[in-house]
């Protein structure tokens, strides 16, 4: 395979992230310095159980942190985006738009 | 969303849920940037008029300590209205501007508290020669002016708007020419027109360009 057949090659795309629930919590973290799990939860449109689920295996892939506090007396769980999350993100947009590409007439 | 977590996305799906994620994230982070600006200049405003409504009125400089009140009315009532209202998301650059303001509003009321305990004579730090017993030969709100227009300052830099940069340093250049050749009371309408320019305004041009955004 040649340099030129390398760059149209598509790329391969990051299974825990090609998922519809876990893509949409990366893209809100991915541009915020941290989001409640509330706002995830309303965001996504996902309810609890599974969003803790999908959250608990971003967590688990060193995706996200999530720590767990409390808002007055509420508590209250927070999540970040790690450095490996941001950088697995973003390889997966360069995946994306190595298919993209491809796709023009 | 439930019932297709494992589903396989296609190229456009996938960049149509990041897209849409990002736009409403964004809104949501800009949603509200602006109140804290407003309520703070709105709340300096009053309070720099009451004040010197009263010093002029009474001629008794000791009104300033309504300024202490301004802080904890302002912090509280801040704290159970905008602060409720914000959505469950913290951008990097709100983190940073909340960091900016914070130390801000330390830096201007332990300043303030240390000239006044000084001059009432409870804190014997310096030599009393140094420190009339007249509060306004203390350049308190000179303090104030150029702290704020600092922040204001930084702020605009932090967002990148020029006119927010530019109403910081007016604030802190032309508010420090007047807080040092306006006399007793009238330094507070200083003040008042530095929570218009430095704090109702950079607040007006932030909710503007989330309106502009949208």
């Amino acid at each position: 395979m040649n340099k030129e057949d390398d760059a149209l090659a598509f790329k391969p795309l990051d299974p825990l992230l090609n998922s519809e629930l876990r893509l949409a919590v990366m893209s809100i973290l991915v541009s915020a310095e941290s989001a409640d799990f509330s706002y995830l939860k309303l965001r996504a449109g996902a309810t609890a159980g599974n969003l803790s689920v999908q959250i608990d295996k971003l967590e688990k892939a060193g995706y996200i942190a999530v720590s767990k506090g409390f808002k007055g007396k509420m508590p209250q769980t927070t999540c970040r985006i790690t450095e490996n999350g941001r950088k697995a993100f973003e390889e997966y947009v360069d995946a994306l738009r190595s298919y993209i590409r491809d796709d023009r007439p | 969303m439930e019932n297709n977590l494992e589903k396989q996305l296609t190229p456009e799906e996938s960049l149509s849920i990041i897209s849409a994620s990002m736009e409403k994230s964004r809104e949501d982070m800009l949603e509200n940037a602006g109140a804290p600006m407003y309520w703070w200049g709105s709340l300096m405003l009053v309070f720099s008029l009451a004040v010197f409504f009263l010093w002029d009125k009474t001629g008794s400089s000791a009104w300033n300590c309504l300024w202490f009140a301004m802080a904890i009315i302002g912090y509280i009532v801040g704290k159970c209205t905008y602060g409720k209202k914000r959505k469950g998301i913290r951008s990097f650059i709100s983190v940073i501007m909340q960091k900016v303001w914070g130390t801000f509003g330390i830096l201007a009321v332990s300043s303030s508290t240390l000239i006044v305990l000084c001059v009432l004579g409870i804190l014997r730090f310096f030599p009393t020669r140094l420190l009339s017993p007249d509060p306004v030969s203390v350049p308190i709100t000179v303090i104030i002016v150029v702290l704020l227009g600092c922040s204001t300052t930084v702020t605009g830099w932090i967002l990148k708007n020029g006119w927010i940069a530019a109403a910081g340093l007016l604030t802190g250049i032309v508010g420090t020419a007047f807080a040092v050749a306006l006399p007793g009371a009238h330094q507070e309408l200083v003040l008042t027109g530095v929570s218009l320019v430095g704090l109702i305004l950079p607040g007006l041009i932030i909710d503007k360009g989330r309106c502009r955004h949208e």
